[in-house]
């Protein structure tokens, strides 16, 4: 009996404690709001004011990505998004206002003046799969290399949130000449419809470590890397898919002149080969890959990047020093040799609660895609933080495509009434708190491609409602194709493939149908297996996807051996079609092809495309010079850091 | 209140003579051994709540309610909502379902393999024990999680596939133990009169060897369960448990639990005291009849 | 005691056999749909279609599965060569052996802690057996396995870092370069893995002390008059720890198991990330491998505990 008591007592206390945990810890994360957290209505307005502040160019569209915090502009304290503003500013902040240095850019702003020194530490979720050389790794393993080897054209930085603020530079896809500089490149030219060529810059040095031991890299260096790339038989069995996709675009390359490249295409590509070519291939040294066989070992990565790899430890850390001999000059301060920093170190953190700790602690200096919950969270007790505010214009899922080959999908209006029956509103302020963007397809509305996207009210009637909630509009419709509800009050059962990662959206949506009388049962699959039976369409009638919203990326997924389309549209072809035969050369042409096709593209709703929902990427206060950017160029993923820079004292002044 | 748990042990394959033995251990238990009758308390619990989860629950688990997103506690929802506004009682009491089924079933299995196997290595003997045992000493060294984890990936996940991984996995491990128990009974004199008067094997192994090595079996039964229910939740971090929305225990703590850790924390509190009840209940519970039955350690106990 | 050791080790070797039989027969079992899976994940990584018949020929498994095994199994053990990663096409041995030596670390230090833990409270509950000290021993190791170890290290991520500032190390440090760094990178994992594992050894403790303090040698130092302490220590411990020292052992497969998940959390780039990695990738060459290899690990650790213990233990013959 006494042991009872006493163990009744024990569970009370252990009860007692875990209540009192629980209520400091809701106390600590929502200051202010006593129960019920809601932080959407809060934190969803924060976004225009942050941008005034930000004092950059006008992004007039609403949805438009909008860098909001102020690097260039350190007086003004750090633009809240919290609702918690008042709590908790560092005191330590009016310490490291005493006097920076101010100097204005090329582009006309006043900034602080970078100082050298110190490191950039940034976080990824996931290691690379095999570094690092570019004719054997994967998308991925090229992050790894990003800031070692360089490609011919690069975005141009001067044309960022801390230059003119044409570009977000915030997503990988489809870069515009205009928004492009020459990297190893100095200037290009388009000969004729089958024929560029580029003059090679000067005075660029490989890394001053065998076997190349800092030699100046020549116009045959560009050669031979263009040529291994379209060469297929060094491309091993698990060929780099950049370029196995494009080798039927490729005809030559040769040196024409002493620093002159001549690039020709098979007739009529010259644009994707261009593409392909200056903006997405990284040089390597030679001599390297002559003598070692491949650069797949780390330890013979040779480029001619501002950093240079020191050390990978697999799974865990890249570690990169300042390349002491790069060519590079900051853009917008031109007297300034790059890079800031001295050292680059990328870490691994695979498990999202302890990359959010290190965030929060300031073992990391930056990371990106934070989601709006993450966001609300780290501005709880850090609205020191800095971010800038995007949605993915590469969507991994939340696009929800209908097989069209077969029934029932191969009805429009069923497809249709599948889109009425979801309350987007519903799921952009409740689900996502507000935090998403309802229409943001076919292309996304960053700054880049403003031109190429029209808001959703210039469409037809019929596509806005698409975006609409309209379940009485979807149940006529379902009635008129003859799919009525049967004596359970269901119309039809289909099935919906998706991965465990997103299915809490799926179950949202799942449940929308069932009020129109369509059950939809959920195939939930682990992310691998999800993703490789989506690509080989092993999928019975529905499938849970996503596609880059950038331009010219999108309509392969269309064509009728992509990996999603079922229909084989005849205009979906031809606007296809067009559009490769026109880009880069001729921009404009396929921008009207596109955007004459849209209406109808989306008027057949072949895909249900969810709300956007909006991320963050948030760095360190003491990391300058950088407004949120992620991808300055059109493939060259974490190129940035190389333009930063540390603010030495203000992290050790905030007792970092 | 325990009354039910005779039925529970002697539903497990004894014979009418061993009938007395088990209402034995249970009042041992009840008079003396107070963790482990909190422990079937527990148990009991447990399956009543799992088998009554469509009564007692006020809500569907998988009923959707964007308004009320990650509610605290209130009296509409006692125990707060997650973070798609569904009621956490319910998808407590639900898991409890999940739990019993991914405990019992992978206990059932285990049992079986390591019996199974135990038993006829151990009474068969010989060359077919020389051979049985180094494959259980091969999959023994395999570590456990990562076994389980490539079988997983064989197989793709599932509620199926994890009951069988984990209950074969593990009661390949435990057939050891029986196989010990059945050749410390095949030495004894009724078992050498029962060969000397010509039974069948099969009557050997059901009548004469199985009874005398139910106390181990039983035993390696209620510490499966509890392993069983953690293994899932190891799984579930590591995305191969019981596949969302189904609320399991271990999903709930590991997918949204650990997300909203800090912006709601009960949404990992209750699956978490539940599930560490539950398994502290069972282990318990599997150390009091280890204590009652194993006569090498009887005594030594509490 | 010399032949003993001769045939102990000369046991090892059909299991190994074993353990490679096992572990192909499992990779090629692999049913129809993921041969197809692998077939779309080449589509999805090189955008060119894959016959399946082709995935069948790339792993092999055109071929009789006894050529198959015939093929393999003379690689390992000619060459030590356990294959290629199935996309990565890097041999899968030294990735391997490059993380191993940080799961080891971490088990290690895991053993320590469960020692450090289970030890003295499986003493305590043995002398103080029955009353409340007891009770709590044992409801607090009991209550440390229950509670998945996953969400104590969520909560040691996640709350010191909004209450204090502090989270846990994420840069990896290599034990040769800075040891204290290293150290404590790994002591929070090892300690909530040592905590799950204290139950167990906890209870043996308990259990061997129970059985060790009835003996008549222990009966006779304490009517000698030694102090409470000096019998424990000198005589009852010392007696009861061989078969703890044993289970500890034995635990070994389990600890290696635990690290899948620690390692995840707290950074750290041992093998159990390379199993998950493999695992979520579907790299079924690197899978066996690991289990290969780490069965061999266990397998001779066992070796190693049976040995010691067969030197330690004077009363144990072994014929």
């Amino acid at each position: 009996m006494k042991i009872r008591n006493l163990m009744k007592t024990l569970s009370l206390i252990v009860l007692a404690l875990a209540l009192a945990a629980a209520i400091a810890a809701c106390s600590g994360a929502e200051p202010g709001t006593a129960d019920a957290p809601q932080p959407p209505a809060q934190a969803a307005p924060a976004v225009a004011p942050a941008q005034t502040t930000a004092g950059q160019a006008a992004q007039p569209e609403d949805p438009a990505p909008a860098a909001k915090a102020a690097p260039a502009d350190p007086a003004a304290p750090a633009p809240t998004a919290a609702p918690v503003a008042e709590t908790a500013p560092a005191p330590e902040r009016e310490v490291a206002m005493e006097g920076p240095m101010i100097v204005t850019n090329t582009a006309g702003k006043d900034v602080e003046a970078p100082q050298y020194g110190g490191s950039f530490i940034g976080g990824w979720p996931t290691d690379v799969a095999r570094c690092c050389d570019e004719a054997h790794t994967s998308w991925s393993g090229l992050y790894a290399v990003e800031n070692t080897n360089e490609e011919l054209l690069s975005g141009n930085w001067a044309k960022g949130s801390q230059g003119t603020g044409d570009a977000a530079f915030l997503i990988r896809g489809t870069l515009f000449l205009e928004l492009s500089t020459g990297e190893l490149a100095e200037s290009w030219e388009f000969v004729d419809e089958n024929t560029a060529t580029f003059t090679i810059r000067q005075g660029v040095k490989f890394h001053n470590k065998a076997p190349t031991n800092g030699r100046e890299m020549t116009a045959e260096d560009i050669v031979y890397n263009i040529r291994r790339m379209f060469s297929t038989d060094i491309l091993d069995p698990n060929p780099s898919r950049t370029y196995s996709l494009y080798n039927n675009l490729y005809d030559s390359v040769e040196v024409i002149d002493d620093n002159v490249v001549e690039l020709r295409s098979a007739p009529g590509n010259i644009g994707s080969l261009f593409q392909n070519v200056s903006q997405k291939l990284r040089h390597y040294a030679p001599d390297a890959i002559e003598h070692y066989g491949d650069l797949r070992d780390w330890r013979h990565l040779v480029g001619t990047g501002p950093f240079i790899l020191e050390e990978y430890v697999e799974g865990a850390s890249f570690t990169y020093g300042g390349n002491p001999d790069y060519w590079g000059m900051d853009p917008l301060l031109p007297e300034n040799s790059l890079p800031y920093v001295d050292t680059l170190q990328w870490l691994i953190i695979p498990d999202r609660s302890t990359m959010i700790a290190s965030m929060r602690t300031g073992k990391i200096d930056w990371l990106e895609a934070v989601g709006w919950e993450e966001r609300a969270s780290l501005n709880s007790d850090r609205i020191d933080l800095n971010e800038s505010e995007y949605f993915q214009g590469g969507r991994p899922n939340g696009m929800v495509f209908m097989r069209s080959d077969g029934p029932p999908f191969d009805d429009v209006r069923i497809r249709q009434a599948m889109a009425l029956a979801i309350d987007q509103p519903a799921i952009r302020d409740d689900f996502y708190g507000g935090n998403a963007v309802l229409f943001s397809s076919p292309v996304a509305p960053y700054a880049e491609f403003l031109p190429w996207f029209t808001p959703l009210d210039e469409y037809p009637q019929v596509v806005q409602e698409l975006y609409q909630h309209h379940p009485d509009k979807a149940e006529a419709l379902l009635d008129e194709a003859g799919m009525k509800r049967g004596s359970d009050g269901m119309r039809f059962t289909a099935q919906l493939l998706t991965y465990d990662g997103n299915v809490d959206l799926m179950s949202i949506l799942q449940a929308m149908w069932m009020e129109i009388g369509v059950n939809v049962e959920l195939d939930v699959k682990e992310y691998g297996v999800w993703r490789s039976l989506r690509g080989a369409r092993e999928y019975t009638s529905m499938v849970d996807y996503g596609f880059s919203t950038v331009a010219p990326y999108l309509l392969p997924q269309f064509r009728p051996h992509g990996p999603v389309s079922h229909q084989g549209d005849p205009k979906v072809t031809e606007a296809y079609d067009t559009c490769a035969a026109n880009l880069i050369t001729n921009d404009p042409v396929c921008q009207a092809a596109l955007n004459k096709l849209y209406p109808h593209l989306l008027e057949q709703s072949w895909y249900i495309e969810t709300p956007s929902p909006k991320l963050w990427a948030m760095w360190q206060p003491w990391i300058k010079g950088y407004g949120g950017e992620t991808t300055v160029g059109t493939d060259e993923t974490y190129n940035f850091p190389k333009y930063v820079w540390n603010d030495q004292q203000l992290k050790a002044d905030e007792g970092y | 209140m325990a009354e039910a748990t005779p039925d529970r042990l002697g539903g497990i394959g004894a014979g009418r003579a061993h009938r007395t033995l088990y209402a034995e251990v249970v009042v041992r238990i009840l008079k003396e051994k107070h963790l482990a009758t909190f422990g079937a308390a527990v148990v009991l619990v447990l399956i009543l709540t799992s088998i009554f989860a469509d009564f007692i629950a006020q809500y569907e688990p998988n009923q959707i309610s964007l308004k009320d997103r990650l509610a605290f506690p209130t009296w509409d929802h006692l125990l707060g909502t997650d973070q798609l506004g569904r009621d956490l009682l319910s998808r407590i009491v639900y898991g409890a379902r999940i739990s019993v089924i991914v405990g019992l079933s992978a206990a059932a299995v285990d049992t079986v393999v390591a019996a199974a196997i135990g038993i006829i290595s151990g009474y068969v003997g010989g060359k077919l024990d020389l051979s049985v045992q180094r494959f259980v000493d091969a999959w023994m060294s395999f570590p456990g999680l990562v076994i389980i984890l490539t079988i997983m990936a064989v197989l793709g996940p599932g509620m199926i596939q994890i009951i069988a991984v984990i209950g074969v996995s593990a009661g390949i491990r435990s057939s050891r133990v029986v196989r010990g128990a059945t050749i410390s009974v095949k030495e004894n004199v009724y078992i050498l009169a029962a060969h000397a008067i010509g039974c069948s094997t099969y009557r050997m192994l059901t009548y004469h060897i199985l009874p005398n090595v139910m106390a181990p079996i039983i035993i390696i039964f209620t510490i499966a369960v509890g392993g069983a229910i953690l293994s899932e939740a190891s799984l579930s971090f590591l995305g191969f448990g019981v596949p969302p929305p189904a609320p399991s225990w271990g999903s709930m703590l590991s997918r949204e639990g650990r997300t909203y850790m800090l912006q709601a924390p009960w949404l990992s509190l209750w699956p978490g005291i539940a599930l560490s009840i539950v398994v502290y209940g069972v282990n318990v519970l599997g150390d009091g009849l280890r204590d009652v039955l194993d006569p090498r350690l009887r005594g030594t106990g509490e | 005691m010399g032949i003993y050791l001769i045939r102990r080790i000369l046991l090892i070797v059909p299991t190994l056999l074993i353990v490679t039989v096992i572990m192909f027969l499992l990779v090629r079992i692999i049913p129809g749909s993921a041969v197809e899976i692998m077939a779309a994940e080449h589509l999805t990584e090189t955008g060119e279609p894959l016959d399946p018949e082709d995935v069948r020929t790339m792993l092999g498994l055109d071929k009789p599965v006894h050529t198959q095994y015939g093929i393999w199994i003379w690689g390992v053990l000619t060459r030590g060569d356990l294959g290629v990663g199935l996309w990565s096409q890097n041999p899968v041995l030294p990735q391997i052996v490059k993380r191993f030596p940080i799961s080891v670390e971490l088990g290690i230090l895991a053993v320590v802690m469960s020692i450090v833990i289970g030890l003295p409270i499986g003493v305590w509950s043995a002398i103080r057996q029955d009353t409340a000290g007891d009770y709590v021993g044992r409801t607090f190791a009991i209550g440390m396995l229950a509670l998945p170890n996953f969400w104590l290290a969520t909560l040691i991520v996640v709350f010191p870092a909004v209450w204090w500032g502090w989270s846990p190390p994420v840069e990896y440090i290599p034990l040769s370069e800075d040891w204290w760094g290293n150290l404590r990178q790994f002591i929070i994992p090892a300690f909530l893995m040592g905590t799950g594992m204290s139950a167990t050894t906890m209870r043996m403790t308990r259990t061997m002390m129970l059985e060790v303090l009835r003996q008549d040698y222990i009966r006779t130092a304490w009517s000698k008059g030694l102090s409470g302490a000096m019998v424990i220590n000198r005589h009852a411990l010392k007696n009861a720890l061989i078969p703890v020292v044993t289970v500890v052992g034995m635990q070994m497969p389990v600890l290696i198991g635990g690290t899948v998940i620690m390692e995840q959390i707290f950074v750290l780039p041992g093998v159990g990330r390379l199993v998950i990695e493999a695992v979520q990738g579907r790299d079924y060459t690197m899978i066996s491998g690991i289990n290969v290899f780490l069965a061999a690990f266990v397998l001779i650790v066992n070796l190693i505990v049976d040995i010691s213990y067969a030197f330690l233990d004077p009363r144990i013959r072994y014929s």
